[in-house]
């Protein structure tokens, strides 16, 4: 199965989009990471180089001072610059120590060797030079002093004149001597010396041998303090002074080996920022472009049918119930929401079904009120109708009971009796009244069973009660073989006919002419039509309705209660069929058609 | 004093042979009649006024008694077309039917009749009212001569 992007939830498809920024942010991290591991490695390594060429530097300030404190002790001896001296020298020594610890180059440990090597000679000589520099102080301060008393002693005794100027000469040696003591490279304390030797010779013979040995060990003395004067000056500016330049100038190459290493680290530094510099660049425009390809597809994906939908719902909120839904085949929550939408289009076609339905109902509601209300006035009529028409006979039989009174009292008794078939017949009327109403008010109430009732039959039954007045009257009566049977209430049917029979009858009988009545049928499109038909005076079209109505009579000395074809109409509704007349009016007959639904028997007929 | 009662040309509109017998026994009894014709229907009755004011010979009614329920055409519809006509609606018309209904007195009056009286089931009474009718419409009552055109 192959999934589109629209199988996809909206979860998945936002995941979905984060993921390869997500990815891309990573491996931005993680190379990030890893450069500045190396990065930090490089700086360690650049960091410690910086530590040793400052170390280096140092090394080479100390020389330095340490050189300037050793000259200014060789001046002035004093005890506290050697010790400074000594304790300098103890400090290269140690700074040279620390720095050979953290040094790992190959070049840079064999200078730094070299450079001990250096310092070490540096300090035997400084020993030496203490040693010359001490016996001088020693020479000048106790042993020559105590020499040149005991001379100057005997030289201002002996008042020789050579001896005098040997005085003087030894006088200008000892002076000769503080001199270079200041300043060694003067040259008077040699010639002077010499002058003295001189003098010496001369006034050998004037001086005793203990005075002439002690003048002796004098200018031995001399030469020894200018002999150690010179061995520790030329120790110090030559063989120190070389060898503290010797070791700045190997600091100065350890320097710049230093240097030389840490150089492809700054470039390798410098490649790995700016590479680093390029990657990010080139990642962040990567994530941009991707981020915005993304997001557009999905918003696409997503806020397009969002869009779409939301108009749809619009429209199904207004109560469009036949707006198509889209995007229903989809399987992510934009699928799920267009089915949802379904419910409202379900809702608002039934909201439609039933607003139909309840228009329906309103329909037979009113039909219903309608036909009650026609009923309800109906009954008023009928209660109106029967109210007066019940009086009309009790008016009549009191009104000829008062006449014959009057008559009989005024003695006129034949008038009087003359006046009782009148009293009979209204009296008579009464009680067809009263028979026909009961009759009237049965239809529809009683004898609710029907069937499919032979109509021939019902017609001959009815016929055979009419037998004497038929004979009587020498009416001829056309009855066909076949008449169609009709679902219905036998006694209803029946009624019916001798209704219409008696109708007929009625208004026949009293022509000229030979009554004639007729039954039969015809094949109406959906009901069965059945007529009653005679050759009577007719109804005028105007009365074919009014003569359905309770009491209504056309001629109201014709024998009747006006009340018969009110059941005849009553029946057929009953029986959801219909009564109607066909006739002009001007004599030339009248045709009653009864009219039952078709449907009604075959369905009915077929479940008795 | 005392007033000699007028005889008057009373059409009498009933369908009903007894009741109209009834009626122009009564009055008969009375003395007010002049002539009394009959009517059996509304149309008999529209076609009696007609003929009256075509023929010269012959007059218009004083007085009309008009039943309520008629075949063909009713006592109302009658009155209404009587009371509409210029040439008919100053005769007076007096309804007279079984009928105790307000609605019907109600619209017998909404058409200008001139007077409503239910026939009364006791022969006695019946007579009581045809003598107060007779004594105020033949004693007392004065209306306008009718002339033929």
């Amino acid at each position: 199965m192959i999934r589109t992007l629209q199988d996809f939830s909206i979860g998945s498809k936002v995941f979905l989009g984060f993921l390869p920024i997500l990815g891309i942010a990573s491996a931005v991290g993680v190379i990030g990471i890893l450069a500045t591991q190396q990065s930090n490695q490089n700086l360690q390594e650049f960091k410690q180089a910086g530590t040793r060429s400052i170390e280096v530097l140092d090394l080479e300030r100390e020389i330095i001072d340490l050189q300037r404190n050793v000259q200014m002790y060789s001046s002035t001896g004093y005890h506290s610059l050697e010790q400074t001296a000594d304790l300098k020298i103890q400090q290269i020594m140690q700074l040279l120590g620390q720095t050979t610890q953290n040094t790992t180059h190959q070049d840079n440990l064999k200078l730094l060797h070299k450079m001990r090597h250096h310092i070490e000679m540096y300090q035997t000589t400084f020993d030496a030079v203490k040693k010359e520099r001490k016996l001088r102080t020693e020479l000048v301060q106790t042993k020559i002093t105590a020499l040149k008393k005991n001379i100057l002693a005997f030289l201002h005794t002996n008042q020789h004149r050579q001896v005098q100027t040997l005085s003087q000469t030894f006088m200008a040696v000892d002076a000769g001597l503080y001199a270079y003591l200041v300043d060694p490279y003067l040259p008077t304390l040699i010639e002077r010396t010499q002058q003295l030797r001189h003098n010496i010779q001369q006034v050998k013979h004037l001086l005793p041998t203990q005075m002439k040995q002690q003048l002796e060990a004098y200018l031995k003395m001399v030469t020894r303090i200018t002999q150690a004067t010179r061995s520790y000056l030329y120790l110090i500016s030559v063989v120190m002074g070389g060898v503290s330049q010797e070791f700045s100038y190997t600091a100065l190459q350890l320097k710049q080996s230093i240097l030389n290493q840490v150089k492809p680290l700054t470039i390798q530094l410098e490649n790995s920022s700016q590479q680093m510099q390029i990657f990010v660049w080139m990642f962040v425009i990567i994530s941009i472009l991707i981020g915005i390809v993304m997001s557009w597809t999905i918003s696409r994906n997503i806020a397009l049918p969002i869009r779409k939908l939301a108009e749809v719902f619009q429209r199904l909120g207004e109560g469009e119930f036949e707006a198509a839904i889209p995007f229903q085949a989809r399987r992510d929550e934009i699928g799920t929401m267009a089915q949802a939408a379904n419910v409202f289009k379900d809702k608002n076609q039934q909201t439609v079904d039933l607003l139909a339905n309840q228009e329906q109902l309103t329909q037979h509601l009113e039909i219903h009120r309608r036909d009650l209300k026609r009923s309800n006035d109906e009954m008023n009529q009928f209660v109106y109708t029967v109210s007066h028409d019940l009086k009309s006979p009790i008016v009549t039989s009191m009104g000829f009971i008062g006449m014959i009174k009057n008559l009989a009292a005024q003695g006129k008794v034949d008038q009087a009796l003359d006046k009782i078939p009148r009293l009979e017949k209204a009296n008579r009327r009464m009680s067809q009244l009263i028979h026909d109403l009961l009759d009237l008010s049965r239809v529809g109430r009683v004898d609710l069973d029907q069937k499919n009732l032979d109509t021939h039959k019902v017609i001959r039954e009815v016929l055979s009660t009419f037998e004497g007045t038929i004979h009587q009257h020498d009416i001829t009566i056309i009855l066909p073989d076949e008449v169609p049977s009709v679902y219905a209430n036998e006694s209803r049917l029946m009624q019916i006919y001798e209704n219409l029979l008696g109708n007929a009858l009625k208004y026949a009988v009293n022509q000229e002419i030979k009554p004639i009545i007729e039954f039969g049928s015809k094949v109406c499109a959906d009901e069965i039509c059945l007529y009653v038909k005679d050759n009577g005076p007719g109804i005028e079209p105007k009365y074919h309705k009014k003569v359905f109505g309770l009491f209504q009579r056309l001629n109201a000395n014709v024998e009747g209660t006006g009340i018969g074809l009110s059941v005849v109409h009553k029946a057929m509704l009953f029986h959801q069929g219909r009564v109607w007349i066909e006739s002009h009016g001007n004599g030339d007959g009248c045709i009653f058609w009864l009219a039952f639904p078709k449907q009604q028997v075959t369905t009915k007929g077929q479940q008795v | 004093m005392t007033r000699v009662k007028k005889k008057l040309h009373i059409l009498l509109v009933e369908d009903d042979d007894d009741h109209a017998e009834l009626v122009a026994f009564n009055l008969e009894a009375q003395g007010i009649i002049k002539s009394l014709d009959r009517a059996s229907d509304g149309i008999e009755a529209l076609e009696y006024m007609k003929h009256c004011s075509k023929q010269q010979n012959s007059t218009m009614p004083d007085l009309i008694l008009l039943d309520l329920k008629l075949p063909k055409m009713d006592g109302l519809e009658v009155l209404a077309e009587l009371k509409r006509d210029e040439a008919y609606k100053s005769i007076p018309i007096v309804m007279l039917s079984t009928s105790d209904s307000e609605a019907d007195q109600a619209t017998a009056y909404q058409n200008y009749a001139n007077g409503y009286m239910i026939k009364p089931m006791d022969f006695d009474i019946f007579v009581e009212m045809v003598r107060d009718f007779s004594n105020f419409w033949g004693k007392w009552n004065c209306q306008p001569k009718h002339k033929n055109e």
